[in-house]
């Protein structure tokens, strides 16, 4: 019976020591400590997913090269719903015989992205974007061209996809 | 009454004389804490049994019980006595660590519970990782920063004086220092040539941004026109600028303006 008993201070005490232990990691870490997410958490992970989506598709649609165009575009269609889409496949056939016509390449790169309105299946993005240019038209030469673009975001599926593309002017 | 051996003691509870070593008395039943002798340790004696915890130990042997031992004739009583008192004490002692940790563990899981309820519903503004989240306050942000760019990118050289005090009203001081040293050096162009600069945000988006400071992505359109009448001149220059705002007192302040590319 003794044994018993302290074996259950023992316990006691573990249990003690371990929910302390949690104590001090709330004052410390502060709302990290509590298991599972909290709505502030989650929120912050949906911002998070908005601009990585729209940070890929800009830069996938920014990037050409005439050698795999079919690939390229195929990768702007996934991140792609509604109106742009739309556009987008509609002028599908002639971006590629021009990016074919003047051997075009094209690198694409985000200099600053920011989050405007954001509701819970919809967003706007703007990005600083860039891109470095050489076709025919420029005679071989890399040049460097800066854009101001307006990302219309939609959530579908719990992905987030672009859904307007606009240039800023 | 006979006298207690060195091996044996009183039952707390009964008044029985039961052995030292015991862990439950043999008349009452009750379970007693085992009295260990702590004088001579070096040769463990068949009597005092290092491990008491043994149930074969439960019943003493029968032909050590009630003997009278010659050997042990002046043994003082008095310690003898406090046996009981001491193991009596222990036994509480005991009784009440279990009751004080039960305590102490139902407030420290009542804590805990506290602080993952407050976890749950507190602060939905911020994140745990700082991201300003709210939606009214992110709101806030992008309209201060579009504000202020207005202000700090906007005069008119009839309305200079007022123009610049519109401005510095809402910038941190070492961005005021900046801007008043920069102002200071366009200051003569500006009255000379009639010049008026007008800027328009035309979108402004958050970067990053915490309670106390953001940076945001500000698309600005710049219309600068020198002169007026027929000499008039105009440019309008698309900029894309990144801004860093920071809260005091509740207000955002400009503390830095950079231009991209």
């Amino acid at each position: 019976m003794t044994d018993r008993k302290s074996l259950i201070n023992i316990v006691l005490a573990v249990l003690l020591v371990a929910l302390l232990g949690w104590l001090v990691l709330f004052a410390v870490r502060g709302d990290v400590a509590a298991p599972g997410s909290t709505p502030a958490e989650e929120q912050a992970q949906v911002l998070a997913d908005i601009e990585r989506a729209a940070r890929a598709e800009t830069l996938a649609f920014l990037t050409i090269d005439h050698t795999k165009m079919d690939e390229l575009t195929e990768r702007v269609l996934d991140g792609a719903t509604g109106s742009f889409k739309k556009q987008y496949q509609s002028s599908l056939k002639t971006l590629k015989e021009s990016a074919t016509s003047q051997e075009s390449f094209s690198t694409g790169s985000v200099a600053e992205i920011g989050l405007s309105e954001v509701d819970a299946d919809s967003a706007s993005v703007f990005v600083a974007a860039g891109s470095k240019v050489k076709n025919k038209g420029t005679k071989g030469e890399v040049e460097d061209r800066a854009w101001r673009i307006k990302l219309t975001m939609a959530k579908e599926d719990s992905r987030w996809l672009v859904s307007q593309l606009e240039f800023v002017g | 009454m006979a006298k207690l051996k060195r091996d044996e003691r009183v039952c707390p509870f009964c008044a029985e004389t039961i052995k030292a070593s015991a862990i439950r008395c043999r008349y009452c039943q009750s379970d007693v804490i085992p009295v260990v002798e702590p004088a001579p340790e070096p040769e463990p004696t068949a009597e005092t049994d290092p491990t008491p915890e043994t149930e074969s130990d439960d019943v003493s042997e029968p032909d050590t019980v009630v003997e009278e031992s010659p050997a042990a004739p002046a043994a003082p009583s008095a310690p003898k006595r406090a046996v009981p008192t001491v193991q009596a004490a222990a036994f509480f002692l005991q009784e009440r660590l279990t009751l004080v940790l039960a305590a102490l563990v139902v407030l420290a899981a009542a804590g805990v519970g506290v602080a993952w309820y407050q976890a749950q519903q507190g602060s939905s503004q911020v994140a745990p990782d700082g991201t300003l989240v709210g939606a009214d306050a992110r709101t806030q942000v992008l309209v201060a920063a579009a504000d202020l760019t207005q202000r700090t990118l906007s005069y008119d050289y009839k309305t200079l004086a007022n123009d610049m005090e519109v401005a510095r009203a809402r910038m941190t001081p070492s961005f005021r220092k900046e801007y008043e040293s920069t102002m200071a050096q366009v200051r003569a162009n500006t009255t000379k040539n009639k010049i008026v600069l007008e800027a328009v945000v035309v979108s402004s988006a958050i970067i990053d941004s915490t309670e106390h400071k953001a940076t945001v992505l500000v698309f600005v359109n710049q219309t600068t026109t020198a002169g007026d009448g027929k000499d008039k001149n105009q440019q309008l220059n698309r900029n894309s600028l990144v801004i860093n705002l920071t809260r005091a007192e509740g207000e955002w302040l400009m503390s830095k303006l950079a231009a991209l590319g």
